[in-house]
C-alpha cells in the first residue's frame, strides 16, 4: 500500500511538471469571434486577424512547442510497444487466415502479411498535421463587399499557412508558405488572396476566353502577405494590431492529399530562386516545421 | 589450349552483363534511389505530325526541359515533383504514405482532413486523382524552372504514366523518370514552349 502510494505521488509529480498542454499534444483551443457590435479582447491572450477579398477558406497549421512535441513522441513509443507486444498474436492470425486462405483454393485476396513493428518501420502521423485548422469561409468577424476578416483568439505560438481549401480540396503551399508567431496582447494580422497567371507565371486579372481548365487549375495562384487597411477594423484598440512578422517556410508536407503550390513571392520580403525561398530582409527569418 | 581460350573469352563476354545485372535495384527503396547511367536508358522519339487533337490535348500530354542541366539534376527534380504527385495516392485510409502503417484513429485530425481526403476520392475517383498528378507536375516542375512542350498522347505514354485506380509498379516508374530525365536534360526542343 505504502508502495503502492509512493508510486501514484511518483506519477502524480511526473505530471506536475507536465505543462497540461502537452497531454494531449494534438488539442488545442481557438475561440472565432464572429460578427458584433463591440468587442472586447483580452491583452493576455494572442489573437489572428486574416483578412481575405471575401468568403475564402483557408488552413492553418498551429506549431506545437517543444513539451508538445515531446509528448507526442512519447506517445508514438507508447503505441510502437503496444505493437510490438501484440505482433506474435497478429503474425499468429495471419498464419492462420494464410493457411485456410492455401485450403480452399487460394480464392480471393491473400491475407497481408502484418509488418513487424520496428524502430524504424512503425509510422506515425506527424504531429503538426494534427494541428490543422481552417478559417472561413463562415463565422467572419466582418463581411463588406470588399472584404472580409475573420478573428481568432488563439494560444501564444507559432503560425504557418498551410492552404486554400480544406481536406482533399487544398492547394497546399507545399512549395514555399509563410508564418509567423501570435504574440499576447497582440491581434496579428495577414492578408490572403488568389489569382490567376499566365504561363510564365505573371499574375492576371482573368483568363483569357477558352483557356482549359486544367490550365486554369495550374495556374492558380496564392498570396499571403501584409494586411491593408481594412484590418484596422475600429472594434479593434488600434495598438493591439500589427502586421504579421513573416517567417519563410521552404516546404510542407503534403498530408491531406490536395494540390501542391506555392505562395506567391512578396517584393522585399521575399522571393524565389527556382523552388528556393529567398529572404530579402536584412535580416532574414526562416522557420521549419520540424525543429 | 584453344579450348580454353575459347572458354575464358566467353566468360570475359559474359561479365558486363552479369555486372550489369547485379547492379540492377531489386526491392523498391534500390529503384527509388537508382541513378542509371544516362548512356543506358533508351532515348524516347519525341517525333509526331501535329494534329488538332494533339493541341487540344496539349494540357494533359507534355514534357519537360531545362537548358544547361545534368541528367542526375533532371532526375532528382522529376522525382522530387513524382513524389509530391505520388502522395495523392493511396491504398490506406491515410493520404500520407509515411503514415501507412499507422495505428491511429483516422477521426482524430484537427481539421478532419484525412475524412474530407476519402470523401473525395470516393466522389471523384480515378479522373480527380490524374488531374492532381497533373497539376502537380506541372507546377512542381515550373517552379524549379524547367518549360514544358506537348506531345502527341501515344508518343507520351510510351515514357509516362497516369495514376487514377490503380499505382504504377517502382521499376517501371523510375524507369520512365529516367527517360524524362534524359529528355529533360537533352537537347533543346525547337517546339513552342507552353509555360506553366
Amino acid at each position: 500500500m505504502i508502495r503502492a502510494t509512493a508510486m501514484l505521488a511518483a506519477i502524480s509529480a511526473a505530471f506536475l511538471t507536465v505543462p497540461a498542454n502537452a497531454q494531449k499534444p494534438d488539442e488545442f483551443d481557438f475561440k472565432m469571434l464572429t460578427e458584433s457590435k463591440s468587442v472586447s479582447l483580452d491583452r493576455s491572450k494572442a489573437y489572428i486577424l486574416v483578412e481575405g477579398p471575401g468568403m475564402i477558406i483557408t488552413s492553418w497549421i498551429s506549431l506545437p512547442d517543444d513539451a508538445q512535441r515531446a509528448a507526442w513522441k512519447e506517445q508514438r513509443s507508447e503505441a510502437l510497444a503496444k505493437a510490438i507486444a501484440d505482433y506474435p498474436r497478429d503474425l499468429q492470425r495471419y498464419e492462420s487466415k494464410l493457411a485456410v486462405w492455401v485450403k480452399t483454393g487460394k480464392r480471393g485476396r491473400a491475407p497481408e502479411k502484418p509488418v513487424e513493428p520496428t524502430e524504424e518501420s512503425f509510422a506515425w502521423p506527424d504531429l503538426e498535421s494534427r494541428r490543422v485548422f481552417t478559417v472561413g469561409p463562415q463565422n467572419r468577424f466582418s463581411s463588406q463587399k470588399e472584404f472580409s476578416l475573420w478573428l481568432l483568439e488563439v494560444p501564444e505560438g507559432k503560425y504557418v499557412f498551410y492552404s486554400f481549401g480544406m481536406g482533399a480540396w487544398t492547394d497546399c503551399a507545399c512549395m514555399g508558405s509563410l508564418g509567423f508567431e501570435a504574440k499576447a496582447g497582440k491581434v496579428t494580422a495577414v492578408r490572403v488572396a488568389s489569382t490567376g497567371l499566365d504561363g510564365r507565371g505573371n499574375v492576371i486579372d482573368q483568363f483569357p476566353k477558352g483557356t482549359p481548365s486544367l490550365d486554369m487549375n495550374t495556374r492558380f495562384a496564392m498570396l499571403v502577405e501584409p494586411p491593408s487597411d481594412y484590418a484596422l477594423d475600429p472594434r479593434l484598440p488600434r495598438d493591439m494590431i500589427v502586421a504579421a512578422d513573416f517567417e519563410l517556410f521552404q516546404r510542407l508536407p503534403n498530408w491531406f492529399g490536395g494540390t501542391i503550390n506555392r505562395v506567391m513571392p512578396f517584393e522585399g520580403l521575399f522571393t524565389y530562386e527556382g523552388s528556393r525561398m529567398v529572404d530579402l530582409r536584412k535580416e532574414p527569418n526562416e522557420g521549419s516545421i520540424v525543429p | 589450349m584453344r579450348y580454353l581460350f575459347v572458354a575464358a573469352s566467353a566468360l570475359c563476354l559474359a561479365c558486363p552483363a552479369f555486372a550489369q545485372e547485379a547492379e540492377k535495384p531489386r526491392t523498391d527503396a534500390e529503384w527509388m534511389a537508382w541513378v542509371p547511367d544516362a548512356a543506358t536508358i533508351a532515348r524516347p522519339d519525341l517525333t509526331f505530325v501535329e494534329d488538332q487533337k494533339d493541341l487540344d490535348n496539349y494540357e494533359k500530354y507534355y514534357y519537360f526541359h531545362r537548358p544547361e542541366t545534368g541528367f542526375e539534376t533532371a532526375l532528382a527534380d522529376l522525382r522530387e515533383c513524382d513524389a509530391n504527385a505520388r502522395g495523392l495516392f493511396r491504398g490506406d485510409f491515410s493520404p500520407d504514405p509515411t503514415a501507412a502503417m499507422v495505428q491511429y484513429g483516422v477521426l482524430a485530425g484537427a481539421a478532419g482532413g484525412l475524412v474530407a481526403g476519402l470523401i473525395a476520392d470516393a466522389i471523384l475517383g480515378p479522373a480527380e486523382l490524374r488531374r492532381k498528378r497533373r497539376v502537380n507536375m506541372r507546377r512542381c516542375m515550373f517552379f524549379k524552372g524547367y518549360s514544358r512542350y506537348g506531345l502527341d498522347k501515344d508518343v507520351w505514354e510510351t515514357f509516362n504514366f497516369e495514376e487514377g485506380s490503380s499505382s504504377v509498379a517502382e521499376a517501371e516508374r523510375q524507369a520512365m523518370l529516367a527517360q524524362q530525365a534524359l529528355v529533360a536534360s537533352g537537347p533543346r526542343p525547337e517546339a513552342k514552349e507552353l509555360g506553366l
